[in-house]
């Protein structure tokens, strides 16, 4: 056999066996996500019970009845509250990075700060957030205290993101909109903006995904077993990943821990849902 | 003030970093003609149009090293206008057509509206009267609000010119207009730039020699960061003297 057809012939068997690994892969990362979600969806028959889902917690241990309103509410405003903080700090700090810095030392310095920030456990979020707001400033376990860890939780998933997005934008639209003699606000605001906002999107999705589906930075900074469900700043909540932490930890009710996982997930499933739509919205 | 010299460029050397890529470059740059930059890929072309419009500044690293220009007699990087002004009256058009993520004639308006207040009747007059100088306004005018970035290469190309036509600048520098375009779209551009040639002085760089021949009357020949030869054109791509520019003129012709 002459030498270019073994050649051939051996490339050929490593084509098939990459395209097998591939294809693995891919069904596997197919099955994970997908068999959690049918798991909990096929566990979760309490979410079709609009009582759950309207309801406050009930019955003796508290919790194996009733529902999670006061839960939901509470999650849902504790991340509003850490957007609202986060993601012009996040934004800011990105365009900084992207557009003003000018030195690159000082840009990979501050990059690896941020980076480091995203890396670290949200346990270590938490017992700064009890130190920090909960006791140094005396804003106790509270709707405020909760909202600004998360607001550092997701500060540096937002700003990553966002800068990357920024960076993604080729450096000839800059040339040619500061070309026609306008300010870099008009340039970042008209042309740079409109051009990254559904990158940076991506990066809210993921760092509000994030955020609503810990219970260490919220455990000991706003978080309570059970509130009534007013929600002021100074105020306590509950939420969703420590209602289910304490329904599975002291076995209160399985079906309702499985029901409270169910509306975390399809909650987080809509809200990229409606991410996806509105990015849709903006290519068109 | 015609056929005057509207830029005076002198000694100039710009670098990127410690790398020189213009040097030793002195030339005028009349009024009221086409002049052409001519050169292979690489010998500084570009980078004397970013100059001339001080968007040089805006490339990390990059920095006039030594000489000088002036526009109408005064320095360019000390001018009492500042750079947003210089950018205003000294238009340029990018070798790649951008247009802005917004619609038709929002794009045509981008800088004409930041440089002065407009009202909405003066708005449809710009967007109108600069769309059909570059022959556009036959083939969008029903669609003005739908997107830029939906026109082909060739119309983003000519929208693009139309953006930087709304500012009125005093000159138009074009870098490689047509090098991303079709030969039918290219034509169109070449017209206009004959057209456009009695109103604002055009600048073009290219690296095509027999489009320097149809569109310019003066032309500059870089050879490597150097201006090798500079002259009317006819002069310069029959005849030149630059050993360098004769072979690739000749070699192109033959």
């Amino acid at each position: 056999m002459p030498p270019e057809s073994a050649s051939v012939g051996t490339r050929h068997r490593a084509n098939r066996v990459f395209l097998v690994m591939v294809w693995i892969s891919g069904i596997v990362g197919i099955l994970i996500p997908s068999g959690i979600v049918l798991y909990l969806l096929a566990h979760g028959e309490k979410l079709l019970d609009p009582s759950f889902l309207l309801g406050r917690p009930r019955g003796t241990p508290l919790g194996s009845a009733g529902g999670i309103l006061p839960a939901i509410a509470g999650s849902f405003s504790l991340v509003c509250l850490g957007l609202v903080v986060a993601l012009p700090l996040a934004i800011g700090g990105a365009l900084y990075l992207s557009e003003f810095i000018r030195s690159e030392r000082a840009t990979r310095g501050a990059r690896l700060l941020i980076e480091s920030l995203a890396a670290i456990p949200s346990i270590i979020y938490g017992l700064f957030g009890y130190a920090f707001f909960v006791v140094l400033l005396r804003m106790g376990v509270s709707l405020g205290a909760g909202g600004l860890v998360l607001a550092i939780v997701m500060f540096p998933i937002v700003l990553i993101t966002a800068q990357e997005a920024f960076d993604a934008v080729p450096r000839d639209y800059r040339e040619a909109a500061l070309a026609l003699g306008v300010d870099r606000w008009v340039w970042i605001r008209r042309v740079l903006f409109p051009k990254a906002w559904t990158r940076i999107l991506a990066g809210v999705v993921l760092a509000v995904g994030h955020a609503v589906g810990s219970a260490a930075p919220v455990l000991f900074t706003a978080a309570v077993f059970f509130s009534a469900g007013s929600l002021q700043l100074d105020r306590p909540v509950m939420t969703l990943p420590t209602h289910l932490y304490f329904l599975v930890s002291e076995a209160v009710s399985f079906p309702n821990a499985y029901g409270t996982a169910s509306a975390l997930v399809v909650g987080l499933f809509l809200f990229n849902a409606a991410a996806m739509a509105l990015r849709n919205m903006g290519r068109e | 003030m015609r056929n005057g010299s509207l830029f005076e460029v002198r000694e100039l050397q710009v670098c990127y970093g410690d790398r020189k890529i213009l040097q030793e470059v002195s030339t005028d740059i009349p009024e009221g003609v086409v002049t052409a930059i001519l050169g292979p890929s690489g010998c500084g072309k570009s980078t004397l149009l970013r100059a001339m419009n001080r968007t040089l500044e805006l490339i990390p690293h990059a920095r006039i090293a030594r000489g000088v220009i002036r526009f109408r007699g005064e320095d360019l990087m000390s001018h009492p206008a500042g750079p947003h002004r210089i950018r205003k009256r000294i238009g340029i058009v990018q070798q790649r057509p951008l247009p802005f993520p917004m619609s038709i004639q929002d794009n045509v308006l981008f800088g004409a509206h930041y440089h002065e207040r407009l009202t909405a009747a003066r708005k449809r007059e710009i967007v109108e009267t600069y769309l059909t100088r570059v022959g556009l306004w036959g083939e969008v005018k029903d669609r003005l609000k739908a997107s830029g970035g939906a026109l082909s290469i060739g119309q983003q190309q000519r929208l693009c010119i139309a953006r930087s036509l709304a500012n009125r600048p005093e000159v138009l520098l074009m870098d490689e207009p047509c090098s991303a375009l079709d030969p039918a779209s290219t034509a169109k551009i070449e017209d206009l730039i004959l057209a456009l040639k009695d109103e604002v002085t055009v600048v073009i760089v290219t690296h095509n020699l027999a489009q320097a021949r149809r569109v310019s009357s003066r032309c500059l020949f870089f050879l490597a960061g150097t201006l090798a030869e500079q002259g009317d054109t006819g002069q310069v791509l029959t005849a030149p003297c630059h050993p360098g520019v004769r072979a690739i003129v000749s070699g192109q012709e033959g």
